[in-house]
């Protein structure tokens, strides 16, 4: 397409238009120059100027790739000359009159952005100012060009636009659009422009409006559009988007415009109903609209479905300006605090192949924590220090068989008088005049502690027995129970072998068993042993509290004495607190483990206590044999004993010395 | 071989798998441990069902058809049998019904200690405190005045329930004593006492020692 | 305030605390009734006390097989335990039927060897710990401790002939004697109020050992 620069303002146009599309003079040199266009009044030639990109260079096309209608534009532009007149329709003519007011200024945006519509061109009247363009409508009545006149002059139209509205056409649109076209104009008119000619009025009626069939075909696009129009049963049509187009009326003036399209149109003032829900029906989308919808919206409308109840906000504010409001927004607590959704909008959708990798991930990271190494992992070291240690107390144990020389006899103790009247009160039973009543031996201790305890529990029963006393030996414990078996067999055993003397049981010794509950066994024995013990530790239970060795034994008080080999404080605790309920007088001696001697001294008579004598530990059991002279296991386990006593005494001392001097030079 | 002999070699077997505890945790002290375990649970067992359930239980229904039934005496057997039935369904983890016995046990128990606690251990030991001032020789006197001392000393070391710092307020002076002077005093009597205790059970444990050995050195030496 | 009371929790409480005041007052009112109530009471504890060795061995054994049962880790030893129960059971029950003092063999070479090589074991954890006390900074309670321990072990150990008499036996034995008592004697009064009170809160159902 070849290119003819206006003879006025130099600027391209292609050659098949007749006036310049910037400065619309005649782009003939021969015509004469037309109207200049009020400079300040248009400062954009066009409303095409205004929305136009201005290009640069040919962008001509070449004719023959034009479409249809262009082409016939410009054959229309070809044959418009011969009239000898404008072919501009009455309604473009106006954007170039100079009886259009001045317009205003056009908006800064428009001016940045389009250099070419600053640079002296004008501003159509209607664009610049919608007051201006006032003309009567003659002025608008150029010739208009072939395919104009053509749109207006065909009264048919394909498209049936919705009812026209016995209202006027909004301002802007009066004074923008065509005139009310001339009836020979509008026999011309293609299909779509017949729209804008005023439609009849005894077809308007507010209607929904239907696809109906036209003279000429209508375009897909539009025809999907018709549903629109049952927008038109909207009373409340300002918030609405789907508000039909304004229906074009007949003008003020008298002068019929040219119709507007469809869109344009606007339904005859309805009676406006009051909202509600029943009044609003939905409108139906078109298929290419609801398949942009997404689909988990829930209670999304769409074609066929149910609308949502709509959400009213019953929410009347109280205070401030908008008190009685309702539909206001709530500083509290909607701003404040937030709550989710109750929908979900967003769901995570994942690809195939984003799961597979989503996988990976997890079992690289479970194969991680599985892997995890200890977070702190001492580097293998021996227990060299616990070995030492150990090894010490095992040799200091055999030295004293290797070398007992090197150790002295147990030396006499301050609290030696414990041990001596302990011996004491139990050789005081066997004085003349003293009842014959048999002692009752308390085993309080477990099998663990039989190494420490049963060499005593076995010189008190030798001793006593060498008095001619029968032994009664009870256990407060499964275990003890069965140690005190031991105890008594074999310190019957020893008296035998060194006397001659048989000892037989029932007569000189019985082991009644376990007594059971701790403190409230002791409580029944006390009181009532036969009812405790229906038979003894052999399962013997015939005639049993009618053997000698238990003959006249009705209470703890028929005993002669209570012997009590504790192992711990609770269990001799026990035993004194009873008794001394019972106010029993007879003598009590203690056995205990060293290491409860402390919490059993404060019972001693010499602290004010009951207890009349007590022998603590492996040392003092070795000092009773040696004072009742019946040498026994305590003597013998005492040097291996004493050794390893004085070794931990040793190794404590000096790792505490160590001990001390490393944090003292710490700490310079 | 005598059965001693067995007995002492598994007995030998058994001391030195547990004492092999010193070089560190092995197969063999653990063994030895639940084998350990396992046994004295047994007799434990054994003991109780053959010295008290049998005589006290068993033993009375056997003993009906041989001689009159007294009814106080049947009433009292049949409430010691529910009883022993109640307490038995506690082997079911569920169980409700068990707690009956439990509570008759707990009640029992906690009355005897209380009134052994009185009697036997709370007001002697106080009249002891504070009554006997050995007036005898200065040495006595002194141990009496050290022993008395001692006692308020390490009673007043708990003062749990004394308050040493009201908001705002001032400190009581007796408080303040407490706190300054005679706590400290107590806490050296305390830790005096458990010096003497871990002494003892160290003695027990040697002695525990030395007769292991002795077994061992006895076995070795036939 | 609604309060809701279960019939069960005061059934059991009424048990609890009515066996304890019956108990209790027989120890300052000597009335025959009393004294028998009080007895008959006792007796049931007792019985019911060496029932409580069975449930606790059972409950012993059922950890053990479900140990290994379930296959864990150490489970070959819970076998061991178990075995070991079986075994006592049959040498304490059986075998006296006919004539094998089985379970006595069983307490002698297994129950009392076991029992002294733990003991036995227990020196070396003590002397061990002993010997790293001033590893800390020592405290007062600390510092008594260890004299008084190490004093303790060198008086109880026998004397040497080549050494001299330092005379740590004597001031062994007055601590012993003298401060130790005093303390002894403090605990004892303070663990007396304890049982006191422990014993009073069971009786006025402030604690339920025996459940809600």
């Amino acid at each position: 397409m070849a290119v003819v620069r206006c003879p006025h303002c130099q600027k391209p146009n292609p050659d098949f238009l007749e006036l310049c599309q910037y400065c619309d003079q005649s782009l003939r040199e021969d015509a004469g120059p037309a109207e200049p266009p009020p400079a300040a009044a248009n400062p954009a030639a066009s409303s095409w100027d205004a929305l136009e990109t201005p290009t640069s260079g040919d962008e001509a096309q070449p004719e023959g790739d034009l479409p249809g209608w262009v082409s016939a534009l410009a054959e229309d532009d070809a044959a418009a000359p011969s009239e000898g007149a404008p072919t501009l329709p009455d309604w473009f003519s106006s954007l170039s009159t100079e009886d259009a007011p001045v317009a205003s200024p056009a908006p800064k945006a428009f001016e940045a952005d389009d250099p070419d519509a600053t640079s002296g061109q004008s501003t159509p009247d209607w664009f610049a100012d919608p007051e201006a363009a006032d003309a009567p409508v003659d002025e608008l009545q150029p010739a208009l060009p072939d395919w104009l006149s053509a749109l207006r002059t065909d009264p048919t139209t394909e498209y049936d636009a919705p009812e026209p509205a016995a209202s006027a056409l909004p301002e802007w649109l009066q004074e923008a659009g065509p005139e009310a076209p001339a009836e020979a104009a509008a026999e011309a008119q293609p299909a779509w422009l017949q729209d804008l000619a005023e439609p009849d009025p005894a077809e308007v009626a507010p209607t929904e409006v239907a696809p109906t069939e036209a003279a000429t075909p209508e375009p897909a696009w539009l025809a999907s559009l018709a549903p629109l129009g049952a927008a038109a049963a909207l009373s409340d049509a300002d918030d609405d988007p789907v508000k039909p187009p304004p229906q074009p009326g007949p003008a003020d003036d008298g002068e019929a415009l040219p119709p507007a399209p469809a869109w344009a149109l606007e339904d005859e003032e309805p009676p406006r109903a009051p909202i509600g829900e029943d009044d609003l029906s939905q409108a139906e989308l078109p298929a290419w609209l609801a398949a942009m919808r997404p689909t988990e919206i829930q209670g999304a409308p769409h074609s066929g479905e149910q609308p949502e109840p709509a959400e009213g906000d019953s929410y009347e504010e109280v205070v401030g300006v908008l008190a009685g409001m309702r539909g206001v927004l709530r500083a509290e607590p909607s701003v404040v605090l937030p709550g989710k959704a109750a929908n979900q909008i967003h769901t995570l959708t994942a690809t195939e192949s984003q799961n597979k990798a989503a996988q990976v991930l997890a079992a690289l990271a479970r194969a991680e924590v599985g892997q995890a190494a200890p977070a702190t992992r001492r580097p293998f070291s021996l227990p060299l220090l616990r070995w030492l240690v150990a090894a010490l107390m095992l040799l200091a144990a055999m030295v004293p068989f290797w070398a007992p020389e090197l150790f002295g006899e147990p030396a006499p103790l301050v609290v030696g008088s414990e041990t001596a009247l302990a011996a004491q009160a139990i050789e005081d039973l066997g004085r003349d005049g003293t009842p014959r009543r048999p002692v009752l031996m308390v085993i309080d201790y477990e099998p663990g502690q039989a190494a420490e305890l049963s060499p005593v529990a076995e010189v008190f029963a030798r001793h006593i027995l060498r008095l001619g006393l029968p032994v009664v030996a009870v256990g407060t414990a499964p275990g003890s129970a069965g140690v005190a078996e031991q105890v008594l067999t074999r310190s019957a055993q020893d008296m035998s072998n060194v006397s001659g003397f048989d000892y037989e049981p029932y007569t000189h010794l019985v082991n009644l068993g376990y007594l059971p509950g701790g403190g409230v066994g002791v409580v029944e024995f006390a009181v009532d042993p036969r009812r405790v013990f229906l038979s003894d530790f052999s399962g013997h239970g015939d005639a049993l509290w009618d053997q000698p060795a238990l003959a006249g034994v009705e209470s703890l008080s028929d005993f002669g004495a209570l012997v009590i080999v504790s192992g711990s404080p609770e269990g001799a605790r026990a035993w004194i607190e009873q008794t001394a309920f019972i106010n029993a007088d007879h003598p009590i001696v203690i056995a205990a483990s060293a290491g409860a001697g402390p919490l059993l001294r404060p019972y001693l008579a010499s602290q004010g206590g009951p207890v009349d004598g007590m022998v603590t530990g492996l040392r003092a059991a070795a000092q009773y044999e040696r004072h009742a002279g019946l040498v026994g296991d305590a003597t013998e386990r005492w040097s291996a004993t004493g050794g390893i006593l004085l070794m931990a005494a040793i190794v404590i001392l000096i790792g505490n010395v160590l001990a001390g001097l490393s944090r003292l030079r710490l700490r310079r | 071989m005598s059965t001693d002999l067995i007995g002492a070699a598994v007995g030998l077997a058994l001391t030195v798998m547990i004492l092999s505890y010193v070089l560190g945790d092995n197969p063999l002290f653990r063994i030895a441990m639940y084998l350990f375990v396992g046994v004295a649970a047994g007799y434990a067992v054994v003991v109780a069902v053959q010295n008290v359930l049998i005589p006290q239980l068993v033993a009375p229904v056997l003993a009906l058809g041989s001689q009159t039934a007294d009814v106080g005496a049947l009433t009292l057997l049949g409430f010691s049998w529910l009883l022993a039935l109640l307490f038995l369904l506690k082997l079911h983890p569920a169980n409700q019904i068990g707690r009956i016995p439990l509570a008759l046990l707990a009640g029992v128990g906690a009355a005897v200690a209380i009134g052994g606690a009185v009697t036997g251990t709370l007001l002697p030991q106080t009249a002891a405190t504070a009554f006997p001032l050995q007036l005898s020789n200065l040495g006595a006197l002194a141990t009496s005045l050290i022993v008395a001392g001692g006692v308020i000393a390490t009673l007043l070391t708990f003062h749990y329930g004394v308050r040493f710092s009201a908001r705002g307020a001032e400190v009581d002076p007796v408080a303040r004593v407490v706190t300054t002077a005679i706590a400290p005093v107590g806490q050296v009597f305390i830790g005096l006492t458990f010096g003497v205790m871990v002494a003892g059970l160290i003695a027990g444990a040697a002695a525990a020692l030395a007769e292991r050995l002795s077994v061992v050195r006895s076995l070795l030496g036939q | 305030m609604k309060v809701s009371i279960r019939f069960r929790n005061v059934l059991l409480t009424s048990i609890a605390a009515g066996a304890g005041l019956l108990t209790l007052l027989g120890y300052f009112i000597p009335v025959p009734l009393l004294l028998a109530v009080r007895m008959q009471l006792v007796s049931w504890a007792t019985l019911l006390a060496a029932i409580a060795v069975l449930i606790g061995a059972y409950s012993l054994i059922k950890a053990h097989l479900r140990n290994f049962m379930s296959f864990k880790t150490g489970g070959a030893y819970s076998l061991v335990a178990v075995l070991g129960f079986v075994a006592m059971l049959i040498a304490g029950i059986v075998t006296p039927t006919v004539g094998i003092p089985a379970s006595a063999f069983l307490l002698d070479h297994v129950v009392l060897a076991g029992a002294t090589a733990l003991s036995a074991l227990l020196l070396f954890v003590l002397v061990f710990a002993a010997a790293r006390l001033l590893r800390r900074p020592p405290s007062l309670i600390g510092s008594a401790f260890l004299i008084a321990l190490v004093i303790s072990l060198i008086g109880l150990a026998p004397t040497l002939t080549a050494l001299p008499d330092l005379g740590f036996a004597r001031i062994a034995d007055w601590i012993a004697q003298t401060p130790a008592v005093a303390g002894g004697r403090g605990l004892l009064i303070g663990i007396a109020l304890g049982v006191i009170a422990t014993g009073l809160r069971v009786l006025l159902a402030i604690d339920r050992p025996y459940g809600d």
